[in-house]
């Protein structure tokens, strides 16, 4: 018994390490693990993917002309400014887009997605909310049992 | 992340009707599994930028949402279940985290590809996905609740509890 729990001990730690070995992976795969370059590529070097695909995400600070502020990797913030997008956006909204930058400093946008900044939180709430409800269950139907380093149904007595 | 856990539900009210042993906290683990490629939203309440530093070279948290990282975490999660449960109930959790990833293949992108590398790392493709809804739409929660309630309602007899 102690040995088998020695050994799911130890499979579970190289689980973890796998885990966080794929993350690692992951971040040098394609642009960190997208098939797009970013918006932190293009902060990095503009000229270089000038006629290329792109893929920005950020909100809108200015509707005329549509212009997104997003965050890049050294934490600074940058703007971008689109043409050719066919959906109306307000002040706040988020954009995700495939887009061609041009010489001028202008991104072509290909394909978009919006989203309105309360449907934004919406979904950070309702998450956060389906994360606690979750939880409560777990905690409520199961129990960790110490001793066999494992969980354990505590609906013993209350199957149902 | 509320709809995954709804239809997590849902799926394993349904599969309690053919199902004897399976109780309230099995469908909690469906649950779990559901929510289970989400851990790669601790990006937004952990930055990686001290890794990144540390490693001195790029992490990426969405590989834990790629088919491998979720393989992982449900392996991880079976083998932390007592032993009689551990079999059943990984399956459960496994079902869930495989609805969670269909659920979210028909998500619309600005790619108009999933939103994510779902058979990484055997293979970085994303197949075309058809973008029937958002994750912040409020009617695919409702639906999915309403699944969820018919799910309940339907087997309540059978399960007055959970």
């Amino acid at each position: 018994m102690a040995k088998g729990r020695l050994a799911r001990v130890v499979v579970v730690v190289l689980l973890v390490v796998c885990q966080f070995g794929l993350i690692v992976w992951f971040g040098n795969v394609g642009y960190e693990g997208s098939p797009y370059p970013g918006t932190d590529e293009l902060a990095e070097d503009y000229d270089a993917y000038v006629g290329r695909q792109v893929v920005v995400y950020g909100q809108v600070v200015e509707t005329d002309p549509v212009t997104i502020e997003t965050e890049v990797d050294d934490d600074s913030l940058v703007r971008y400014r689109l043409t050719g997008l066919d959906s109306d956006v307000e002040e706040g909204s988020y954009v995700g887009a495939l887009v061609t930058p041009r010489p001028d400093g202008r991104l072509t946008v290909r394909r978009s997605v919006v989203r309105g900044e309360r449907d934004h939180w919406y979904t950070y709430a309702v998450s956060l909310a389906a994360g606690l409800w979750v939880l409560v269950r777990v905690v409520r139907d199961w129990r960790f049992d110490v001793e066999a380093l494992a969980f354990v149904s505590a609906g013993g007595d209350d199957r149902a | 992340m509320l709809a995954h856990a709804l239809i997590g539900y849902a799926m394993a009210r349904a599969a309690g009707t053919r199902l004897e042993w399976l109780d309230r906290s099995h469908v909690t683990a469906a649950m779990v599994g559901a929510l289970v490629p989400d851990l790669s939203k601790l990006h937004l309440f952990v930055s990686d930028d001290p890794i990144e530093a540390a490693l001195g070279t790029d992490v990426e948290l969405l590989a834990l949402h790629s088919g491998g990282g979720v393989l992982l975490s449900v392996l991880a999660v079976t083998l932390l279940l007592e032993c009689t449960e551990r079999r059943r109930t990984g399956w459960l959790v496994a079902a869930g985290a495989a609805s969670h990833l269909m659920l979210d293949g028909l998500l619309l992108t600005e790619t108009g590809r999933t939103a994510y590398a779902v058979f990484w790392p055997a293979s970085t493709y994303r197949p075309p996905s058809p973008g029937l809804y958002l994750s912040g739409d409020i009617w695919v929660t409702a639906l999915a609740a309403t699944v969820a309630a018919v799910a309940w309602w339907a087997t309540r007899e059978a399960r007055p509890a959970g």
